[in-house]
């Protein structure tokens, strides 16, 4: 059995799921092993509870490893879980409107191109802080789009949506999603208890 | 909560994975060719970012340029071959070290 996420210990009896309670927390799984079918077991769980901090659903973890780890991290796990209540992910991800490769036939070009794309990254990321300083940054290529998260209530993301797009300036592209369960909330704060403890 | 689901302009592939390098008994040809090709990888773009500052301090002459650049083009695409062979994209190389982060 894999682990989904967590939620508060009182409403894993909502979800139908097989749970394991740690102290104010629940540890929900089911035994899935399709990626697709994991992603929306997870939406439909979001979609069910107001608090759910998801694990990513591309790798995820074991149900008794996952509930070992939840239960040495509860004092940092469960205030992050209250912080989630009603609100989810907006994805916001930029990158270059025209993305022209150049000729990369010799050894010089091609570092060249490279270099580019670096100068590229570089000022997406610039943008990005700009367009959304609050925004969660997702790691990612070094000379790829440049993608963050926004935490904040799914009423809202129309409006923020509107204004990221209005914002975001002619030469480049912005494509926003969501909303989303909080797949980069949970990441960073998965490598900042890692990183803690 | 409004009802969540996947976007037209979203697959997996953004959506972050478990902080852990796991090597399954079943398919561990491919997890372990992942891990080596990963770290190969990580030295490759490290090499890649080097000669990048070194052209742009204008420290390389042209020949220099063309026979670094032509190296790590090789050995891109090298890498991105036997990754192909072991049903690996260029992508599943980005290995994630959890706290430490990703390594590209």
């Amino acid at each position: 059995m894999i682990a989904l996420g967590l939620c508060h210990v009182g409403d894993a009896s909502r979800t139908g799921l097989p749970h394991r309670s740690v102290g104010r927390l629940a540890v929900l799984g089911e035994a899935v092993t399709e990626p697709r079918d994991l992603l929306e077991l997870i939406l439909s769980v979001a979609e069910r509870l107001d608090a759910f901090l998801p694990f990513g659903p591309r790798n995820p973890p074991d149900f008794t490893w996952a509930s070992s780890w939840v239960e040495e991290r509860t004092s940092d796990l469960a205030p992050a879980l209250d912080r989630l209540a009603g609100r989810a992910e907006l994805l916001v991800t930029l990158s270059p409107r025209d993305c022209q490769v150049a000729d990369t036939g010799t050894g010089r070009s091609w570092l060249q191109e490279k270099a580019r794309r670096h100068a590229l990254r570089n000022h997406l990321e610039t943008q990005m802080n700009l367009l959304a300083p609050d925004a969660t940054p997702i790691p990612g290529s070094l000379d790829g789009p440049v993608e963050a998260a926004i935490l904040m209530p799914p009423s809202e993301m129309r409006d923020r949506a509107h204004d990221l797009r209005s914002r975001c300036s002619g030469s480049l592209s912005c494509k926003i999603s969501g909303p989303w369960p909080a797949f980069n909330f949970a990441a960073a704060l998965r490598r900042s208890t890692s990183a803690a403890s | 909560m409004n009802k969540m689901q996947p976007g037209p302009e979203l697959d997996l592939s953004p959506l972050p994975e478990v902080s852990r390098i796991s090597l399954d008994p079943e398919r561990v040809e491919q997890d372990l060719a992942r891990l080596v090709l990963g770290l190969m990888e990580f030295l490759r773009k490290l090499m890649e970012l080097q000669a990048i500052r070194r052209m742009e301090a204008g420290s390389l002459s042209e020949e220099e340029e063309e026979r670094l650049g032509l190296t790590l083009m090789r050995a891109e695409a090298a890498l991105h071959r036997l990754a192909g062979q072991f049903g690996l994209s260029p992508s599943d190389l980005s290995l994630d070290l959890g706290p430490l982060g990703r390594t590209v």
